[in-house]
């Protein structure tokens, strides 16, 4: 069980990292960026995030299994 | 006949019912005259001839006065200000930490220290689920040409969805009373006194705090006789960070009552039913026919991304829920593994 918490949690740190690259959407249009290029790279960021945490999700139910066992 | 006081007497609400006696009479509503029969010069008099009559807001509040067992407004005023002095609360609880974060977790865990459960802040958004909880609602408010898809009243849905895992790991009764805000309307002071207020007040008389439910987490440590009657700690406009001693802005649509202490189970087994609860939670489906707009887990994912696609929800309270929520779930699984 605990490995498998460990990769999740690797992933949750992964997720963390990807949340934190790129600054708050309104203030980067506010800042003066593109918003059609700001709202590109916020979806991109979404559906990385969305992938990690499916992942994460896997190991998860890997985790409660083993300790059921 | 004779009416009781409730536990909590307040003088405003009272001058309330006075003026509200002067109403019905002038309009004519015979449901007055019972109380009005206080008045020695209606005694005996038939329900036509009291609302012939004429009557002062001096002698609605001496009618209401004796209505309560008192002999004149004077003393039943006496009482209320007597009783106002001990009114439960006080407690000398340390304040929430100042970090900012999810307010509901970072006011239960100053709550259960108070209480005497060694428990952090990261623990909490682990055992409630928020850390890895992802919430939108598609009808949340516009802001600007963005969708406000994770506004407040998010914040506390998910914790509440995960009280029952943060009862079961603490070993502390936890209970939730909850209302929609349309159910408060149109009154919310109306509705916390019939709903809310005398569990607060036992439960502070217990000589523990609670936390309401307002737009960020309040945590209630004295009561008093103002509007909102809360004292304790909150935040101030859209900080997230707790600060001093001050009054609730607004009346609450639920409160997070403690209760007694009970069993603390072994470690494998909160962990256990912590990370049952993550998954069910990721994976739960809309009740069929649920007229709640708020989504959760891979739904609320899928939900989030098309609203994006389709030109909105690129919003800034999203990443930075996520970005406490996720730093949380790493803390979380990693002091678990």
């Amino acid at each position: 069980m605990q490995t498998a918490v460990h990769q999740a949690g690797n992933l949750y740190l992964d997720a963390c990292a990807h949340a934190q690259a790129q600054g708050l959407p309104w203030n980067r249009v506010q800042n003066g960026e593109r918003a059609e290029d700001v709202r590109a790279e916020y979806l991109a960021m979404s559906e990385t995030l969305f992938e990690l945490e499916k992942r994460a999700m896997g190991y998860l139910e890997q985790g409660v299994r083993l300790g059921m066992g | 006949m004779t009416s009781h006081l409730p536990d909590t007497p307040n003088l405003k609400h009272l001058r309330h019912q006075a003026k509200d006696v002067v109403k019905s009479h002038k309009r004519g509503d015979a449901t007055c005259c019972r109380i009005l029969r206080h008045l020695n010069r209606f005694r005996h008099k038939a329900d036509a001839d009291i609302l012939n009559a004429t009557l002062s807001l001096v002698e609605a509040q001496f009618a209401i006065a004796r209505e309560y067992g008192f002999k004149g407004w004077a003393g039943l005023k006496a009482h209320v200000q007597e009783q106002k002095g001990s009114l439960p609360g006080s407690l000398n609880m340390p304040a929430p930490g100042k970090e900012p974060g999810n307010t509901y977790a970072r006011g239960m865990a100053a709550v259960l220290s108070y209480l005497g459960h060694d428990v952090s802040y990261e623990d909490l958004m682990g055992l409630s689920g928020v850390a890895f909880s992802l919430q939108i609602d598609p009808e949340g408010p516009m802001n600007g040409e963005e969708l406000d898809c994770a506004w407040w009243p998010n914040d506390s849905r998910e914790f509440r969805a995960g009280l029952s895992v943060v009862s079961f790991a603490t070993g502390r009764d936890l209970r939730s009373l909850h209302y929609s805000w349309s159910d408060l309307q149109p009154d919310p002071a109306s509705a916390f006194r019939r709903w809310m207020e005398s569990e607060v007040v036992s439960t502070l008389s217990q000589g523990a705090p609670v936390l309401a439910e307002c737009d960020h987490a309040f945590v209630i440590t004295a009561m008093d006789q103002e509007n909102p009657p809360l004292l304790g700690y909150g935040t101030h406009g859209k900080s997230t960070q707790f600060e001093e001693t001050l009054r609730a802005s607004m009346y609450p649509c639920g409160v997070l009552l403690p209760g007694r202490e009970k069993p603390v189970p072994s470690q494998s087994e909160i962990d256990f039913h912590s990370l049952t609860h993550v998954l069910n939670r990721f994976h739960a489906e809309p009740a069929p026919n649920d007229a709640c707009t708020w989504l959760c887990g891979k739904r609320a994912w899928e939900e989030w991304i098309r609203l994006q696609k389709s030109g909105i929800g690129c919003d800034n309270n999203m990443l930075i829920h996520l970005r406490y929520n996720r730093g949380s779930a790493a803390a979380y699984l990693g002091s678990m593994a």
